[in-house]
């Protein structure tokens, strides 16, 4: 199982474990965590499930892919640590992966 | 096991109590076959069922075939009634068109076209909502993104409507409606030849249109014409009747609007609601690719599937008071734009359009009143598509 800590938006820190191959959107539904919408389910189409990487973890996981580049535009409050939590999949690399989630996805 | 009571969404009973019958098929089954209709049809209730069918393209196909689009929108339907990968090319071609990035700037066209509306309606006496308001500011700003000329207004409107307003039946009819079928093919040929002349005399104009993006990425000339009058009619029927709607919800909750009045920059989640409460799309159409049995009940291959978004919305499993709309709710959760690979595209200008048109119009009337007593508010007639006819209220600076 792979721990992962989403910090919301209110600073309320919510830690919680998945299998490997799950992604980080379903991790984040899973477990009910607040400000995650994910609408469109994990198709890559919607910025919903945006999350903001910790910055020492920025560098570790693979790059977007250029429909997620797209798609992130459509969010609000892009950094350059943005993802969208449908296109990460878990694995043991990201054991301890600390990801923050905005204040809006809307 | 008792009987459930014949669930019939194109009836009159259903048009008139949708979200009635709506609760009670929720509360009575996970799926239902339908009865007597011409095509196989199931309908689906739950969100745990809807969300996952409408993001498995591979078990629930939107590939309609040409025999049901001449019943539904016809080449309209293109991109909505395909899979990958021809859906996933145009796709490609029209969301980018839609991104944040491209919508933002038309901030500015959204309050011209609102202020516009407002001119029109402002102590005017009685006016029809549903046209001079809501269908000025949706109408205005996707033909202003399309270069439809103001001349042509009514001709995209009246064709538009003549294809919207049977939307999403034709999976429940249990007898043939060939009138339906004549007035969709006179639609889209007279959409088709005016968007296939639309791009060729704009194709060097200078001047930037979204159907000309388009145009210049699809070749098949069908698909063109599909295509265009897609973006024009999604692009202003849903958010044309989801401002009638809200307006009507807040007029009905009188303490929703005075809250909404003091505080506007409640706005933002009050769409939501109104998405949620009043969202224009309520059912999404869908075709088995496999045969499979759920509760007892068989679904094969080809049979189609009627997952009823409206019920997503108004989940006990997912929402708290699910019938009461209240606009101060913390977490949007609603199936208003579907969910999946065919997500609506236009969500994010339909919110920027809705939330800057309706924020305007609060600020901007001291009053807004119903007309005509229990005849204020007439619809088309739909209660698959929720369509408004008229809503006939006065505004008060």
């Amino acid at each position: 199982m792979v721990e992962i800590t989403f910090v919301c938006a209110d600073e309320e820190k919510v830690t919680v474990q998945g299998a490997e191959g799950d992604s980080l959107m379903e991790l984040a539904l899973e477990n009910m965590v607040p400000g995650i919408l994910a609408e469109c389910g994990g198709a890559c189409v919607c910025a919903t499930c945006h999350v903001i990487i910790a910055p020492e973890w920025s560098d570790r996981l693979s790059p977007r892919s250029a429909q997620e580049e797209a798609i992130l535009e459509g969010a609000l409050s892009v950094t350059e640590r943005s993802r969208l939590a449908c296109q990460i999949s878990l694995s043991e690399d990201l054991q301890g992966l600390t990801v923050h989630v905005p204040e809006e996805q809307l | 096991m008792t009987e459930i009571r014949e669930f019939d969404p194109v009836s009159p009973y259903f048009e008139k109590n949708a979200f009635k019958e709506l609760r009670r098929m929720q509360d009575s089954c996970r799926v239902y076959r339908h009865k007597g209709t011409l095509m196989p049809v199931v309908s689906f209730f739950k969100a745990r069922d809807i969300k996952p069918g409408l993001q498995d393209w591979q078990r629930f196909s939107s590939q309609r075939s040409e025999e049901y689009n001449k019943k539904a929108l016809g080449d309209a339907a293109i991109l909505i009634g395909n899979d990958p990968p021809l859906h996933t090319k145009y796709r490609d071609v029209v969301a980018p068109l839609f991104l944040p990035g491209a919508v933002h700037p038309l901030g500015p066209v959204i309050d011209r076209m609102t202020d516009k509306a407002l001119d029109r309606c402002l102590d005017a006496g009685e006016v029809n909502f549903v046209t001079e308001f809501a269908c000025t500011v949706s109408l205005g700003v996707i033909a202003h993104i399309c270069d439809v000329p103001e001349e042509d207004h009514d001709l995209m409107f009246r064709m538009t409507q003549q294809m919207a307003t049977t939307d999403g039946m034709p999976v429940f009819w249990k007898e043939p409606h060939p009138e339906v079928e004549a007035r969709i093919a006179e639609s889209m040929q007279v959409l088709g030849e005016y968007f296939l002349d639309h791009v060729k005399t704009r194709a060097n104009n200078g001047r930037d249109n979204i159907l000309n993006h388009i145009a210049s990425q699809v070749d098949d000339q069908r698909h063109l014409a599909g295509l265009c009058a897609l973006v024009l009619a999604a692009g202003f029927e849903t958010t044309m009747n989801l401002m009638t709607h809200g307006l009507y919800e807040l007029l009905h909750h009188p303490e929703q609007m005075h809250m909404l009045r003091q505080n506007p920059n409640m706005i933002n989640a009050a769409v939501e609601e109104m998405l949620r409460f009043r969202g224009t799309i309520r059912k999404q159409d869908r075709i088995a690719a496999v045969d499979m049995e759920i509760d007892d009940v068989e679904i094969n291959k080809g049979d189609s599937v009627a997952f009823w978004t409206a019920c997503v919305s108004r989940d006990p499993d997912l929402i708290d008071r699910p019938d009461e709309f209240d606009i101060a709710r913390k977490v949007p959760r609603h199936g208003a734009f579907g969910s999946g690979i065919h997500m609506c595209i236009g969500k994010v200008l339909a919110r920027l359009e809705v939330r800057a048109a309706m924020k305007r119009l609060i600020e901007k009337t001291s009053l807004i009143e119903e007309m005509r007593g229990d005849e204020s508010y007439q619809s088309v007639g739909n209660g698959v598509l929720d369509g408004a006819l008229r809503y006939s209220v006065q505004l008060k600076s």
